[in-house]
C-alpha cells in the first residue's frame, strides 16, 4: 500500500463523482483543443494563401473622370468618360521591367457586355493558366477550357441561361462550348461569362487589348512598390494599384475568431478551475473521518496533501487525454463547415503534450486548496466526528 | 523510566460559553508492559486524555513524555512520525476505511514507511493470523462480521509494533460474546508485552486489565479506583 494506491482506491470508490468531473473537464478541454486546433489550421490556410497569391497590382487604363456640383453641391462625381483599353503592347512592357523576375503570374483581361444565348452578361477573356493560378479558391464543375472554342460560365450566369457542362451557348452570335461552370464564390465571378482572351478580344472587337492587367509579385510591400513605380513608366497611359488579397482580409477575421476562441478558453478553464475546487472540497469534507484516522497514525500533512493532489492529478490527466481526443474529434468534424478555408487539421502531438501538463498543472493548482484543508484537519478534532 | 508519563496535565479549551476545564491537572505513569483500563463517564475527560497520550492534543499546560520524549515539544509533522512509530490506536466503531480490503487496511499504517508492497502484503498477512483472520483479508469492511472488522481494525492497530497501544471503547459496538473474545485478545498481546491502555465503560473488563485509572469531571478519581478495583 502505497499514497498513490491510496488515491487510486478513492478514486475508484468515488466513480459517479469523479466521472462527473472528468465529464465537465472533458468538455472544457475538449472545446479548447478543438478552438485552437481550428484557429491554428485557419492561420495556417490564410498565411499559405497569401504566401502562395503574394501582392497584387492591378494595372488599368487612365480614366478621364469628371465632377460636377452646384453651390458646393456635388450633383455628378466621378463619371467616367472617353474610356479606354490598355495597348496591345502591354503585356511585354510589363514583362520587360527591370524586376522582372519577382513579378509571378501575369494575367491580361478584356471585358465587356455580350448577349450570351439571348441574355446580357458581363463577357470576360483571361488567359485561363494564369487566371487559374491567382484565383487559386476557384472550384469549377467540368474542366477548363483548354480552346477558344470553349468557355466557362459564373454559377449565377448557368443558372440564368439555363446551361450546364457540355452545352453550347451562344455569345453574340458565336458558339462556344461549357468546358465548365465555376463553384458559387459570393463574388462578381458568379455573374461572368470567361473565355481565351482571343476569343474576347474577337467577339469585343478589341484585337489586341486589354482591359486591365492583374499582376502577383512575391510578396514583399518593397518590391510591389518598386514595380509599381517601373511599371507606370512604362505604361504612361495607365494606373497601377495595389490590391490587398482578399486572404488578408481573411486573416483579420482569423485574428478575430482567434481572440474569441482565447476568450472561450480562459472561461473554460475557469469554469473547469471551479468544478475541481468544488469537487475535491466535497471529497476532502466527505472524508473528514477518514482523514483524520490517517493523521492520527502518523500521516504527515504532507503525506494527505499528496493523496490528494495525486487524486487531482490522476483524474485531470485522464480528463487531459481524453479532452485532447474528443477536441481533436471535433476540430475534424467541424472543419469541413469552414470549406472555404479548406482546413487541415492535424494531430499535434505537442499540443497533446501541452494539453496533458496544462491539465494537471490546473487540476493540481484548483486542488491546492481543498488539499491544504484536508491537511490542516486536526486529527483530534477529526476523530471527533466518530 | 516509566513509559509513559503524564505530568499535571491540563486541556482549558475556550469555548463561546467561556473556558471549560476538560482535564484539570492529571499526574500519572505507565510502565511498559502495562494493560490499563481508563474509565469515567461521559464527558468525565476520558476522550481529551486519550488523544493527549496520542500525540494528538497538547496540553494547555504539563507534559507528557513518552520514552523520554517530551512529545508537545516536538514540532506538528514529527509528532505525526512519533504517533507512527510509538502508536497503535484502535477507535471506536472500528474506522476501517471502507473502500479497503481487511488486507490493505492493515496495510495501511505501512504507506508511510517506504516498505513495499510485497513486504507490507506478507507483514499484514502475519498479523491478520494472529488475530484470527486468516484468509479473509480480501474482504472489503461490509463484508465482515462486527468482531471480524474490530480484529482488523486491531491488526491495524499493531502491524508496525508499536511500543503502545490506544484503543477506545473498542468493545462499544459488539455483542458480549464478540466483547470477551476482543478482551482475550488484548490479554494475548498484553502478555506477549505489549503496552495497552484501553477506555471503556464496561467495569466488567476490569479482569482483563492489570491497572485502572478512574477519571471524573477532568480529574482522577482515586477513591474510586480503589473501590471498583477492589471489587
Amino acid at each position: 500500500m502505497q499514497l498513490k494506491d491510496i488515491a487510486l482506491k478513492n478514486l475508484q470508490r468515488r466513480k459517479s463523482k469523479m466521472l462527473f468531473l472528468v465529464f465537465g473537464m472533458v468538455f472544457g478541454i475538449a472545446t479548447i483543443v478543438s478552438l485552437f486546433t481550428l484557429t491554428t489550421a485557419m492561420e495556417k490556410s490564410v498565411n499559405k494563401r497569401i504566401q502562395e497569391a503574394g501582392l497584387k497590382l492591378v494595372v488599368v487604363p487612365k480614366t478621364d473622370t469628371a465632377s460636377f456640383s452646384v453651390g458646393g453641391i456635388p450633383v455628378v462625381s466621378g463619371v467616367s468618360y472617353n474610356t479606354k483599353d490598355l495597348a496591345a503592347g502591354t503585356v511585354d512592357e510589363i514583362r520587360s521591367v527591370q524586376n522582372a523576375d519577382k513579378i509571378k503570374v501575369v494575367a491580361p483581361k478584356v471585358m465587356g457586355t455580350a448577349i450570351v444565348s439571348g441574355k446580357r452578361a458581363l463577357l470576360v477573356g483571361v488567359d485561363f493558366p494564369a487566371e487559374l493560378e491567382i484565383k487559386s479558391w476557384w472550384e469549377i464543375t467540368g474542366s477548363k477550357p483548354q480552346n477558344s472554342g470553349q468557355a466557362m460560365l459564373g454559377s449565377n450566369v448557368a443558372a440564368k441561361i439555363g446551361v450546364s457542362v457540355g452545352q453550347t451557348v451562344d455569345v453574340n452570335g458565336r458558339k462556344l462550348t461549357v468546358a465548365g461552370i465555376l463553384h458559387e464564390t459570393g463574388r462578381d465571378e458568379d455573374g461572368i461569362v470567361f473565355v481565351h482572351l482571343k476569343t474576347a478580344q474577337e467577339i469585343l472587337d478589341k484585337g489586341g487589348k486589354y482591359s486591365f492587367v492583374e499582376i502577383t509579385t512575391v510578396k514583399d510591400d518593397a518590391v510591389a512598390a518598386s514595380l509599381s513605380g517601373e511599371i507606370a513608366q512604362k505604361l504612361p497611359d495607365s494606373r497601377i494599384r495595389i490590391v490587398k488579397e482578399a486572404a488578408e482580409a481573411r486573416q483579420e477575421l482569423v485574428e478575430r475568431f482567434g481572440k474569441f476562441s482565447l476568450v472561450v478558453s480562459l472561461v473554460m478553464v475557469v469554469v473547469a478551475a471551479l468544478i475541481i475546487t468544488t469537487t475535491m472540497m466535497a471529497s476532502v469534507n466527505e472524508r473528514t473521518r477518514e482523514i483524520g484516522i490517517f493523521r492520527a497514525i502518523g500521516f504527515r500533512k504532507t503525506h494527505i496533501t499528496r493523496i490528494i493532489l495525486m487524486e487531482a492529478s490522476i483524474v485531470s490527466g485522464i480528463s487531459g487525454i481524453l479532452g485532447y481526443l474528443a477536441g481533436m474529434g471535433l476540430a475534424l468534424v467541424v472543419a469541413p463547415l469552414f470549406d472555404s478555408f479548406k482546413l487541415a487539421v492535424s494531430w499535434n502531438p505537442f499540443l497533446g503534450a501541452a494539453v496533458l501538463s496544462g491539465a494537471i498543472i490546473l487540476g493540481v493548482l484548483a486542488s491546492l486548496y481543498p488539499a491544504s484543508k484536508a491537511a490542516k484537519l486536526d486529527p483530534a478534532e477529526a476523530l471527533r466526528f466518530i | 523510566m516509566s513509559l509513559i508519563t503524564v505530568n499535571d496535565a491540563k486541556k482549558i479549551y475556550n469555548g463561546g460559553e467561556g473556558e471549560v476545564v476538560a482535564l484539570g491537572g492529571v499526574t500519572f505513569a505507565v510502565e511498559e508492559g502495562e494493560f490499563i483500563s481508563l474509565m469515567g463517564p461521559s464527558g468525565s475527560g476520558k476522550s481529551t486524555l486519550l488523544t493527549m497520550l496520542g500525540a494528538m492534543n497538547p496540553p494547555t499546560l504539563g507534559q507528557v513524555i513518552i520514552d523520554d520524549i517530551d512529545i508537545y515539544s516536538l514540532p506538528a509533522e514529527k509528532r505525526a512520525d512519533f504517533r507512527s512509530e510509538y502508536l497503535g490506536f484502535v477507535f471506536q466503531q472500528f474506522q476501517l476505511v471502507p473502500y479497503l480490503t481487511a488486507l490493505e487496511n492493515i496495510m495501511l499504517p505501512l504507506a508511510i514507511t517506504g516498505i513495499s508492497n510485497r513486504e507490507q502484503a506478507e507483514m499484514a498477512s502475519r498479523v491478520l493470523e494472529k488475530v484470527g483472520l486468516g484468509g479473509k483479508g480480501g474482504r472489503l469492511p461490509n463484508q465482515l462480521s462486527g468482531g471480524e472488522q474490530e480484529r482488523v481494525a486491531i491488526a491495524r492497530a499493531i502491524v508496525n509494533e508499536p511500543p503502545i497501544l490506544f484503543a477506545d471503547e473498542p468493545t462499544g459496538a459488539l455483542d458480549s460474546k464478540n466483547s470477551e473474545e476482543i478482551m482475550n485478545l488484548f490479554k494475548e498481546l498484553n502478555q506477549e508485552g505489549q503496552t495497552i491502555i484501553m477506555v471503556t465503560h464496561n467495569p466488567e473488563f476490569l479482569s482483563y486489565v492489570k491497572r485502572a485509572i478512574f477519571i471524573r469531571d477532568g480529574v482522577l478519581d482515586e477513591k474510586h479506583h480503589e473501590k471498583k478495583m477492589a471489587v
